[in-house]
């Protein structure tokens, strides 16, 4: 018996065959069907290369990549995220980070374990997005972390969240994308990052400010190449 | 501070910050009682419902997950609480501005409520869908007002909150009143009267003197345990516990039958017409028939007819999957009547049911969500595949008692289309038999 984490409601899992001879152990879902189902993944829609936001025409980057390429043109453009934003993923940021249900963190451990332990991610250096003490105090956890960690995924904490805790969801479009540079790089890990293949991890891309914030003091630290990483688009 | 008056809330759930600290005292988010850790907010102890997480405490620390939805009460939290202290502002007469009559039943009610509210006893009102129970309330409120009473009306369901709050705003005009339910524009203020929803009563502790819970059989507040704790801890221990119910839960009608509870019964409703029986109508395997588009059978030839008399018909389905494919069906069916579904989700559920009031629509196919709490004029009710668990014994009565509410429109055709009786199905008609029945016996019913 699987009780949802997001409705609540009980479903019993159904095992098929396949489970049982293949012999790979049995993940057992976290959310039940019907609320998995309202989920988008983004894996097999047409998608912007830059920011992976769902887009109608046929060019490679959506207009916002193109901006952004004008500020950073030196910089590798490949965000990856699971699913597109919607109602339903933004009551489950809701839950998890502003009511604080801790239980939460499991929703997507098994995507995002899928997506880090896959084979051409081996040897990546994982970085989440700090959040500022004034959350931490409010929430008493990282919610990036808390993903990574409940889906079994060494990360680094290689950046340190210094601004004065103004949240970006708070914000509208024009105030996030002239908010400062937010962090500062841990100094033990400086010298560990030189030429390393970095993964940032977020849990929403919005603007994609936050990242490429994140993004530029790592090219600072001369590191080899940057993928940023999100659950939701 | 008033605002902290009868509350339990945590510091961020103040509107204004804490003034003056003597005058209230503080607790733990959990307690020890009886050897169990406890959520001192909804009274859980259950080990699957605490939830072990980081916290900026530093220790190891859990919260609740039976009350996360009112806000998270952790290990650390501190619920700050302040003795009721009934200082209200003074009432400006007259308090009772609501001038009708009430019937016969009503009235001998209306005496029963206002000893249990004197005497700070509990009772149950048992009435038959549209009784008039809300008006049976007026004078027990005024004379707890008036005995300068804290007196709060709640209910399960929002919908029957936010239908309360401009009849008894009408009713005592010159009475501030409090309306408190999740997601509500208006911040918490100390009144003298309240309605609220059962989920608000968690923030209350020890405050009124009268608990009045209309729709007490209602979900979820007769399976959630933690709701009925709210219950208890928000009225005073003095104070009277009055429930109002058209269909009590059997746990209730056997505490009456053993004396526990003491009940008044109001088996007619306040127009004085019986209520309509329903029909049961065997309809062979209705699923089958909806599920392969054949818009065949019994089901359909009495829609047909009934659409043709042009009565409006209100349709019940088990399901919401179910009721989209008989959508389909009817659409191909009846291309000519207008009609839509609602259901609990339907972001338009509002208006919707607004709409079929204006008999803007033919037909409503809906779940049970309307099975309670909604009036229309002049409707018949169908209910299909009324076998199916969902609709329980209370269910189906109240699903019955949606027709012939309006005194101009006294009757209407209520149908049970089946596959097979069950034990709810039986009980639901026999109820409304006995209700009908007393009425008869207690010359409640007009006889024309």
């Amino acid at each position: 018996m699987l009780t949802c984490l997001c409705c609540g409601k009980q479903e019993t899992e159904k095992l098929l065959l396949r489970d049982v001879l293949l012999f790979k152990p049995i993940l057992s879902a976290t959310c039940c069907h019907s609320c998995h189902s309202k989920l988008v993944p983004l894996a097999n829609e047409n998608t912007c290369v830059g920011c992976c936001r769902i887009k109608t025409d046929q060019t490679e980057y959506c207009l916002d990549c193109i901006k952004w390429q004008q500020h950073y043109p030196e910089y590798l453009f490949k965000h990856t995220a699971l699913f597109q934003y919607d109602l339903f993923l933004k009551e489950w940021l809701e839950s998890f980070k502003y009511k604080g249900d801790y239980r939460l963190a499991q929703l997507f451990e098994q995507e995002i374990a899928a997506y880090f332990h896959a084979k051409n991610q081996k040897g990546k250096y994982i970085i989440p997005i700090p959040i500022s003490q004034t959350s931490m105090d409010l929430r008493g956890f990282n919610q990036v972390e808390e993903l990574l960690k409940s889906a079994r995924v060494n990360y680094h904490s290689a950046l340190i969240h210094v601004a004065a805790g103004e949240k970006q969801s708070s914000k509208n479009r024009k105030q996030r994308m002239e908010s400062p540079q937010p962090f500062i790089l841990d100094k033990d890990c400086c010298n560990e990052l030189k030429d390393k293949q970095i993964i940032l991890m977020d849990d929403l891309y919005t603007t994609g400010r936050t990242l490429f914030h994140a993004a530029e003091l790592l090219r600072q630290a001369k590191v080899a190449t940057i993928e940023t990483f999100s659950i939701a688009r | 501070m008033l605002e902290l008056n009868g509350r339990e809330v945590l510091l961020q759930e103040l509107t204004k910050p804490l003034e003056k600290k003597e005058e209230m005292s503080q607790k733990k988010g959990f307690e020890k009682v009886n050897g169990q850790l406890r959520c001192n907010r909804c009274g859980t102890s259950d080990r699957k419902k605490r939830q072990m997480a980081p916290c900026t405490c530093g220790q190891d620390c859990y919260y609740c997950i039976t009350c996360l939805q009112m806000g998270k009460i952790k290990k650390c939290s501190i619920l700050y609480t302040a003795k009721e202290r009934n200082q209200f502002a003074p009432l400006i007469a007259p308090i009772l501005t609501w001038e009708g009559e009430l019937s016969k039943q009503q009235t001998e009610a209306s005496l029963d409520i206002i000893e249990t509210i004197q005497l700070g006893k509990e009772r149950l009102i048992w009435a038959v869908a549209g009784a008039g129970k809300t008006e049976m309330m007026f004078k027990g409120i005024e004379q707890a007002l008036q005995a300068s009473k804290r007196v709060c009306i709640a209910s399960p369901r929002v919908d029957v909150c936010l239908e309360l709050a401009p009849r008894l705003k009408q009713a005592f005009k010159n009475v501030p009143l409090a309306v408190l339910y999740g997601g509500s524009d208006e911040s918490y203020s100390y009144t003298q009267l309240v309605i609220a929803t059962t989920h608000q009563l968690l923030r209350f502790n020890q405050a009124f003197d009268v608990l009045i819970i209309d729709e007490v059989d209602a979900f979820p507040f007769n399976i959630d345990q933690s709701l009925q704790y709210a219950a208890v801890k928000a009225k005073k221990e003095k104070g009277a516990l009055i429930f109002l119910s058209a269909t009590p839960s059997k746990k209730m009608q056997r505490d009456i039958q053993r004396n526990k509870l003491s009940a008044t019964m109001l088996p007619a409703r306040y127009h004085g017409h019986p209520l309509p029986e329903p029909k049961l109508i065997w309809c062979g395997d209705w699923k089958k028939t909806i599920t392969h588009k054949k818009a065949t059978g019994v089901f359909f030839n009495y829609l047909k007819n009934t659409l043709e008399q042009e009565r409006r018909v209100l349709i019940f389905l088990p399901n919401i999957a179910l009721m989209q494919k008989l959508a389909v069906q009817l659409k191909a069916r009846f291309p000519d009547t207008l009609f839509t579904t609602v259901y609990a989700e339907d972001p338009q559920r509002k208006e919707k049911v607004m709409e079929m009031r204006q008999e803007k629509y033919d037909f409503l196919l809906t779940t049970t969500i309307l099975e309670r709490g909604v009036t229309f004029k002049d409707i018949d009710v169908f209910v299909l595949g009324a076998e199916d668990r969902t609709f329980t014994e209370a269910a189906l009565v109240q699903i019955a008692g949606r027709a012939g509410r309006h005194k101009d429109f006294p009757s209407g055709t209520v149908l049970f289309f089946h596959y097979g009786q069950t034990k709810a199905l039986k009980g639901a008609i026999r109820q409304i038999k006995k209700m009908n029945r007393l009425a008869t016996e207690k010359g409640l019913v007009k006889t024309c």
